[in-house]
Formats: C-alpha cells, structure tokens, sequence
C-alpha cells in the first residue's frame, strides 16, 4: 500500500533549529504535515490530544522527560503503543541501541545524519515512499 | 657543659661524640636562652629535646616524628594554597562568566544557524519559481546539503551544555575541598540547584532533573552520554547491525 504522505508526524527536539532542520527535510521528501513538540511532556500531551498521529521522530536528549522516556510511555499507552517511533539523537553507544530496541524503539538514526538516513529509515517503518 | 649532638656523628671512622643525655640538653638550652623560654618557641624545643637524645625517642620512632614532620608542613602549605583559591570568587565571578560566554556562543551560533535556513527557504522559494527542473533540482540538493551541515548547532549546544556542568561540579570540588580544609569559616552548602540526590555526583548530569515517567530511573541518566568523539560515536552502519542483526 502507498504510503499517504499527508500522514501525521510529530517532531520531537529540544532544539528548535533540528526541529526546523528535520521538518525542512520532511518537506522536501514530501511530508508537509507535521507537527513538533519540545521534549517528551509535551509530546505526550500532543499524542494524547486530537487526532491520532502516525509516526514519531524524537531526539532522545531532553528534559524533562527525555525521549527513552516519551518512547516507554507510548509503549504503555493501550492507544498509542503501536505509533511507529524513530529516535533520531547523539546518543551513540551501544548500551542506548540496546536501550531503545528493548523499550520498543523502531528505528535509531545517529546524529549528524544526513537527507538519504532519514528516509531510508522511515521508508523501513512506514513503507516506500 | 656538653655540646648539644643530635648523634649525627661522622662519617671519618672516629669515635662519635657521646649522646648528651636529656639533663645535658636541658643545660644547654638554658645556657643559651635563660630559664625564660617564649611559649611560640616551645614547640621547637621539645622537637630539639627528643631528637637530640636517641634514647627519648628510638630510631623507627624518630623517623616516624620526621615523617609527620614534614606531612604536617605539607598540609599547611596545601591548605594555605586551599585558601587561596576563593570558591567565592570562582562561583560568583568565574563561572557566571564562563557559562554566559557558552551561553552566548549557543545563542550565536542557533541565530546564525536561523539565518542560515531563512536563505535556503529563499532559495527553495526561487526552485519553484518557474526554472528549469534541472535547475530546480540542484537548488533542492544543494539546500539538503545545508540543512544536514546545520545540524552541527545542535551538538555544539549539547557538547556546551556538558561543559558548562562540568565547571559546575569544578565549582563544587573547591567548594568541598575548602569545607575539608577550613571547616571553620567555609559555608557548608553546595551549588545552588544541584542535584544531590545520594548518589555519586555524575558530573555530565549534573543539574539534571528527574521525572516520574515510566521505567524513569538512575540507569536512564546513565545513558544520558551526550555526542560522542567521531572516534569513539558508534557509525550508524553499526548500528543498523545492532538494530536489525539479520538485516543485511
């Protein structure tokens, strides 16, 4: 099935240049509807607020509620568990890998990345775009 | 009256001098200085009586003297040097000082960034403006390229972040080495906003709040590394591997 790229993304960072970065690059892959929050809280709210999004790009570094944390809280939510979740972050050691898979994560992208990671990623959790 | 011999003797292969006895010392030092001794003097003379007279104290004994001897002028000067450090002024001055020039650079660094963007938006404005598709095209590649490169604003945030903690908990080491070393007129606080939640300070989290979300816990900060060294940053082939262990 094609994927709809009128999809709903929310964008997860406490930087507000990697939130326009990474929304800049969703535009350009064709993603236009996309939404953001600042840490894992916020995030939350927008989840559970509204309508249902499909897909999740959070940076893991935040506070207060860091995004291993957002992403646990997903997994535990009856309604929210299956939201395909990529953390994109500079965490990059093994032990934060093997965090992330074990709490669910669906993909992991190391930051810097580049135009090519980003879609590559999500076409391996969303489907081929 | 003998003459006082703290039984150096010599190294001529002559008889040494007898030890003077402890009466002999006492005789000696009141010929010299009176039956009216200084009390700030007191200390050095009872040091003179008991290494001038083996039998007073005995070979391990003196030397064990002579190290502590010297371990007490150690601790003075290290204490003298303590003082003269001020947390005061490294915590009301230096560091304020440091963290708002790193404050500054994220902040000049993130508008520049901002303007870096505004220009690609521009130029994304004009790809779609009616050029060649071609041309369209390289604009679009060339502004991808601008936006991948902007991302180092954010790891340069996150590295000063790390660095401003960390002179923090330097802050917080002077402040505790002067608590050690002058107990009687350092204040005995810590950092304002610091994090002593019992466990070992974790100078990279430092400042750091905790939450109640779920799975929330002291093995969550542990994680929390920051980015990476490009020699120590694990590369993203690797961790696709990790990931996705069947997935070629």
């Amino acid at each position: 099935m094609a994927v709809d790229k009128n999809m709903r993304i929310l964008i997860v960072d406490d930087y507000k240049t990697m939130l326009r970065i990474i929304r800049n690059l969703l535009r350009q892959l064709g993603f236009e509807n996309v939404e953001e929050a600042t840490d894992g809280s916020a995030a939350l709210t927008v989840l559970r607020g509204g309508d249902a999004f499909d897909l999740i790009i959070s940076d893991w570094n935040m506070e207060p509620m860091t995004g291993l944390q957002l992403l646990r809280e997903v997994r535990a939510d009856a309604k929210l568990k299956g939201l395909p979740f990529i953390m994109v972050t500079a965490e990059s050691k093994s032990e934060n890998v093997i965090a992330a898979k074990e709490a669910g994560v669906s993909n992991y992208i190391v930051k810097p990345f580049n135009a090519e990671t980003l879609k590559s990623k999500m076409v391996s959790v969303i489907g081929d775009f | 009256m003998s003459t006082v011999d703290q039984g150096n003797g010599d190294n001529s292969g002559n008889t040494p001098p007898p030890v003077p006895s402890l009466e002999e010392l006492i005789e000696s030092i009141r010929a010299r200085r009176g039956d009216l001794i200084p009390v700030e003097e007191v200390g050095s003379l009872v040091r003179l009586l008991l290494l001038g007279n083996p039998t007073v104290l005995g070979e391990g004994e003196r030397r064990l003297y002579g190290e502590l001897h010297e371990l007490s002028n150690f601790i003075k000067a290290a204490r003298a040097e303590i003082a003269a450090l001020d947390p005061g002024e490294i915590r009301e001055h230096f560091l304020p000082s440091a963290t708002d020039e790193l404050d500054t650079i994220v902040q000049d660094t993130e508008g520049a960034t901002e303007r870096i963007m505004d220009a690609c938006d521009a130029i994304e404005a004009v790809a779609s403006s009616g050029i060649s598709a071609e041309a369209a095209e390289s604009l679009r590649d060339i502004t991808t390229q601008i936006y991948e490169a902007c991302s180092f604003q954010d790891l340069t945030g996150q590295r000063i972040t790390r660095v401003v903690r960390v002179l923090k908990a330097v802050a917080d080491r002077v402040q505790s080495l002067v608590n050690a070393f002058d107990s009687e007129h350092a204040p005995m606080v810590g950092a304002a906003g610091e994090d002593r939640s019992g466990r070992e300070t974790d100078v990279a989290n430092l400042g750091r709040t905790t939450t109640s979300a779920v799975g929330d816990s002291a093995d969550d900060m542990a994680l929390l590394h920051g980015p990476q060294s490009a020699t120590d940053a694990m590369k993203q082939s690797a961790i696709d591997a990790l990931l996705n262990p069947k997935t070629p």
